[in-house]
């Protein structure tokens, strides 16, 4: 019997990484404030620095693969798409030409707006990115439990997260079935979509049912009895330390908008 | 005090024509052991439902007569507050956990949770039950992702933690090998030893006719035979509603065709022999 783990339920739960180790609500406003800051920067050299800095975090987190494989993907669609669709979008007047691809031509100002509006995308998604990849939701619901949410709130959001899973392996169980009884499920788009709108049937009843068996599985587990209910995995409350990281975040936030809101007022005083 | 009473009961399910139990009468007294057995759809399940109060509460469908847990109906109960006095295991491990612990320790624990029992008793509790139903080793898995025998005895030993006075246990050895299965039935012999009232569905018939007080034999519905389990048991008409003798019976009333009788019908392996010694003792033969 592992008693260190055992143990471990005493006391508050503790990975050991700083950023791990934030509360979850703490992480939820740091990363909400950096997610502002670059929507009122709209600027690649905020958006860019904000990029990296979301990679530093959750490599110091030991998150970096796992944020990498989504955020790698995002950032070469959303670049990719916005350079298009601006260059697309923009009328050769008053405009200076950039660079001529086979016939194509794009200019400097379409290619710094889109360069501004990827990053700042990218800046903002990034925040949230490393939100979502180093916090499990079951610590965000503990937290909001916290905070008043019900019970039966919290069970729907982590369930429905394990549904999606268990459904994965259903179609995959059933897909597997068809396969040994000889019918083709790999192939081309049609033979695979031939294959897979069969399973749906099964898939979605299976999924009925299997809701109606889970709800009795927790109202045998005293689901539904009224009162309070204990935490077996505690989370620490938020301190006065993370609290000035809260602080400092947001203060960098009302910063970055005051840089934006100031000279604007400023142009209209002098006009 | 009966710990359940039921009064010509019967039970029709929603978009239904035939009765899924048709006028049962029986009473369950506190602290027995019950064996639940009979064909496939034969209400056994129901029967179940119906005592967990799942039946009206959960399902719906027509339900005559009076069913009484402690002496109050079933219609006046809150299926909440049967959830903290009866414990139920189901048939079917796969939907038994509950998908949002990411450990087999914490998933134990969450009926502990739910009724709000101190944290360091949780801890105690739980980690006695994990020793009891040999999952110690298991207690850092994803509940998830064990397989369907390790998902039983979790699911078995979730409603164990939480230590009620009741329980339904509808066939909890169904995904476990020979070894498994022994190691849930010392673990019901405990709670037999405790005095809880057990009501077991079970189609192994031999470990049942070790267990059990008392026998139900369920056939299309209605309660074909009850009674003290040497007595059901050991009645050969029970095969002709479906429900299996034990092996020491059939040999017991073989004895009895070939002109050499035992003392009585053993219905275990333990008493078969003593009968044997006896009767050679006697006979010699």
């Amino acid at each position: 019997m592992d008693t260190t783990f055992i143990e471990s339920f005493k006391s508050y739960q503790k990975t050991g990484n700083f950023w791990l180790d934030l509360n979850p609500l703490t992480k939820l406003s740091i990363c909400s404030a950096f997610a502002m800051s670059a929507l009122f920067m709209m600027d690649w050299r905020y958006g860019i620095p904000l990029s990296i800095l979301c990679c530093i975090v959750v490599a110091l987190a030991g998150k970096f693969k796992e944020f990498f494989q989504i955020y790698g993907k995002l950032s070469i669609i959303l670049i990719v798409f916005i350079m298009i669709v601006r260059q697309l979008g923009t009328r050769p007047e008053n405009v200076t030409p950039l660079i001529n691809v086979f016939g194509w031509q794009w200019y400097t100002e379409s290619f710094k707006a889109a360069w501004d509006t990827a990053s700042f995308i990218l800046g903002f998604s990034g925040a949230f990115l490393v939100y979502f990849i180093t916090t499990p939701m079951r610590d965000l619901m503990y937290t909001l439990e916290q905070k008043g949410v019900s019970h039966e709130t919290s069970y729907i959001m982590l369930a429905a997260m394990q549904n999606i899973v268990d459904l994965r392996k259903a179609a995959t169980t059933i897909l597997d079935s068809q396969k040994s009884r000889g019918i083709e499920t790999e192939g081309n788009i049609i033979v695979r979509a031939k294959a897979f709108f069969p399973t749906l049937g099964p898939l979605l009843l299976s999924a009925f049912t299997g809701s109606e068996e889970k709800l009795i599985a927790m109202d045998a587990r005293a689901f539904s009895v009224k009162g309070n209910h204990t935490f077996l995995r505690e989370l620490e409350p938020i301190t006065p330390k993370e609290n000035i990281l809260i602080f400092l975040a947001w203060a960098i936030a009302l910063a970055t908008l005051l840089s934006k809101i100031i000279p604007a007022v400023m142009r209209a005083v002098t006009k | 005090m009966a710990a359940i009473e039921l009064k010509d009961v019967s039970y029709r399910h929603p978009y239904t024509k035939e009765s899924a139990l048709k006028h049962i009468t029986y009473t369950f007294e506190p602290g027995k052991f019950y064996g639940v057995i009979g064909e496939n759809g034969g209400g056994k399940t129901t029967l179940c439902n119906l005592i967990r109060g799942l039946i009206p509460h959960f399902y719906k469908g027509r339900l005559k007569g009076d069913v009484l847990i402690d002496g109050k109906d079933i219609r006046d109960w809150v299926l909440s507050d049967l959830s903290a006095k009866i414990g139920y295991v189901f048939q079917n491990p796969f939907t038994q956990i509950s998908s949002i612990k990411s450990t087999v320790f914490e998933e134990v624990a969450l009926g502990l949770e739910n009724l709000g029992v101190p944290k360091d008793e949780i801890i105690s509790r739980v980690t006695t039950v994990c020793e009891q139903l040999k999952i110690t080793d298991l207690i850092k898995n994803d509940p998830n992702e064990l397989s369907g025998g390790q998902k039983q005895r979790v699911a078995f030993a979730s409603i164990l933690a939480m230590d009620m006075d009741m329980m339904i246990i509808d066939e909890p050895t169904s995904q476990l090998d020979p070894e498994g299965t022994e190691d849930v039935f010392s673990i019901i012999k405990l709670l037999k030893d405790q005095h809880k009232t057990i009501i077991l569905v079970e189609h192994k018939i031999d470990l049942i006719a070790e267990y059990c007080e008392e026998i139900l034999v369920m056939s299309n519905g209605r309660l074909a035979f009850s009674g003290p389990t040497h007595e059901v048991l050991g009645n050969p008409a029970i095969m002709e509603v479906g429900a299996m003798m034990p092996q020491s019976a059939v040999f017991g009333h073989a004895m009895k065709a070939a002109g050499k009788p035992l003392q009585q019908i053993p219905i275990n392996q333990a008493e078969a022999v003593e009968f044997v010694n006896a009767r050679k003792e006697h006979y010699g033969n």
